[in-house]
Formats: structure tokens, sequence, C-alpha cells
């Protein structure tokens, strides 16, 4: 995929790495001068000197077309323009930018950006969570908060302890996708597949039956 | 927030142009809400001022929806960058259905990513131009149509 790296300093440095790794061509526009040559004596792609968030310089830069634009700078309003310049004058198929105030990202994808991250949504998610349940539950959102992969270790006193699958009530829209034995061996469950102390389960579910998993299996 | 029953005008950033079109709606007899990020830029707003202001970040639903941006006949976005503005507009205009959408642009590209909305830019630069023209040459714009 040719895919656009616009701003940002360290997330732009390892996000090129790990794109490159997988065989991305990556193009690289940066308004920091020095940021630039580093980028550009590190890795072996095109870099663009220039405000991203300015019209010729995208052109310039010929993103015409690109399969994704990812805009990393700081200000949201900036990448929000990048976003909507890829989309609107280039034909970018997919626009990706990372927002500091956590309530643009829905307000961002209503005006036409795909997928909008918040690193302070996403932190404050995962400290609150790590927070309030102990390590036993750790539940990632994936695909915009629609789904959530739990992870449950299973104590000694767990009350599902040697029974099969089918024999355990689940909050609805809920499955058990998976189970770790012993820390190394994965194990695809079936109905007759029995839990044992000590398993991790990962578990796909609903937002709203995330928080009953515990005490449905405990 | 009670405003009275005089049509509502909503400008974000209280600089050089936000405060005089602020002072002159409200002259005007037009309800003014105008709207910055900073304090210190209300000193540059008259003292016969009669709207409000309000020390917040204009690109918050919460406080545009706290000056009823629902119930507001014009909306302007003149702050110092070109992007936040553009994203104004676009939330007076695509979010709260303002009817009328004003925004000024330094960079007259920008008018690439309002284009097919209901927002008018209005740019400085076009503007400059179009003076020399007539000081220089004598055209008007408004002759030659």
């Amino acid at each position: 995929m040719r895919i656009a790296v616009a701003g940002g300093r360290t997330q732009a440095d390892f996000l090129i790495r790990s794109l490159l790794k997988k065989k991305h061509k990556v193009y690289v526009i940066n308004e920091d001068r020095d940021h630039c040559e580093y980028l550009s004596s590190t890795h072996e792609i095109p870099v663009f000197f220039g405000d991203p968030s300015k019209f010729f310089v995208l052109r310039d830069a010929k993103i015409d077309n690109f399969d994704v634009l990812v805009a990393l700078t700081h200000q949201d309003a900036d990448n929000l323009a990048i976003c909507q310049y890829a989309k609107n004058c280039f034909n970018v198929k997919k626009t990706i930018c990372t927002v500091s105030n956590p309530n643009n990202a829905e307000l961002f994808k209503e005006l036409g950006v795909n997928t909008v991250i918040s690193s302070t949504h996403k932190i404050a998610e995962y400290i609150t969570q790590a927070a309030s349940v102990e390590n036993i539950l750790q539940g990632i959102s994936l695909d915009s908060d629609k789904v959530i992969l739990t992870e449950i270790i299973i104590e000694e006193n767990f009350d599902c302890i040697n029974k099969t699958l089918i024999d355990i009530t689940l909050p609805k829209n809920t499955i058990i996708g998976c189970i770790i034995r012993n820390s190394q061996d994965m194990i695809i469950p079936t109905g007759k597949t029995k839990i044992l102390a000590g398993d991790k389960l990962l578990i796909l579910s609903d937002p709203e039956s995330a928080p009953k998993i515990e005490s449905a299996l405990s | 927030m009670k405003l009275g029953k005089k049509e509502r005008v909503i400008i974000i950033g209280c600089g050089r142009l936000g405060s005089k079109l602020a002072a002159m709606l409200s002259e005007k007899n037009y309800q003014v809400v105008v709207i910055d990020k900073k304090e210190s830029a209300f000193t540059k707003l008259p003292e016969s001022f009669g709207g409000f202001y309000v020390k917040a970040d204009g690109t918050d639903l919460d406080t545009l929806k706290y000056v009823d941006i629902e119930e507001t006949a014009i909306f302007i976005a003149c702050t110092e960058s070109d992007n936040m503005n553009s994203l104004l507009a676009q939330i007076a205009s695509r979010i709260f259905n303002v009817p009328n959408v004003y925004v000024r642009f330094e960079d007259v590209d920008k008018e690439k990513l309002i284009k097919g909305f209901n927002i008018q830019g209005i740019f400085p630069f076009n503007l400059t131009l179009d003076v020399f023209n007539e000081i220089i040459f004598g055209e008007n714009k408004e002759n030659e149509k």
C-alpha cells in the first residue's frame, strides 16, 4: 500500500519503521526541517519538507490516489484540514488522524475522517480498567467500541472450574474465543472444553455484557 | 443561556476583526456572543459593547450549545488559525445547521475545504488584490459585471 505520514515526531518515526517492515511504500510530509533530515537519513523513503495542512505542499508531494494518509500533528484542526484535503482534493482512499482532545474523535468522524484515534481516551480507558479490576479483567475495545475483548484469569475459587462450556451460562452476545493454558497452549474451545484453574480466557462480547462476564464465571 | 429575542450572532475569535465585528453587529441591534480562549482578548471590545463574551474553546460542542448555537442566525469564524476556522465553520454549518456561516481565511486554498457546504469564505488576500486592481487600473469588479 502507498501510505503518506503527515506531521508528528516520535510517533511518526515509530509508525514509519513498522510500516516499512510490512513492506508498505511510505511517503513523509513534515514541517520540521531537522526532523525531515533525521527521517531521510534514517529511512530510505521520500521526505517532503512543508506544512502538510497547506494545499500546495500536498499537491507537490503527489499523494494522489494514495491508499492511506495518516495525520499526526499536534493541532487537531490541522489534522482535520490535512485529512479533508487528502480525501476531497487528492482522492486518498482512507484517512486516519490522532486528536489530543478526546471530544474531537466522534466529531472528526462525522466530518469525514475514516479513523480518529484519541490517545488520551485510550490511556484513560486503560487506567480506569487497571485501577478498578485488579488484574483480573482487562478490556480492550475493538472496532470503535462495538466489540470488547476481555481477558480473565481463572482463580482457584471460581465457580466455573472443571465445568464444560455448555454448562456455563454467559451473558448474551458473549463468546469465549480462546483459552491460554499453562501460559503457552492455545486452545480454541468447543462446548465440551473444560475450564481449569489458572486458565486465561479471551472473551469477545458487546460493551453491555463485558462488565457481567466476571460474575458469570466466579 | 437566555439571550432575548433579537437575532443572534456567534463570533469565535476576539481579535482585531472579531472585536470590531462584535461591536458593529451589537450596534446594529443583533444579540452578539463573542468567544475567545484568552480573557485578555476581550479588552479589545469597546465599552459600549452590549453583547456577551465567553472565555472558552470555540470548538467545544458543549460551549456552543450553551450559547444556543442551535438558535443562532449568524456564525462567524475569525480566529488566527485558518484550519481552526475551517473546523469551526464546519461544526456550525454541518453539525448545527446554522443558516449563515462566514469564515475568514488567509490562505485562499482553504476554500477547497468548505466547498459544497453552506459556508461563505472571506479572503482578505482577494480583497486586497481587488483594491490594488482598482487603484492601479481603475477597474472595479462591480462595474465589470
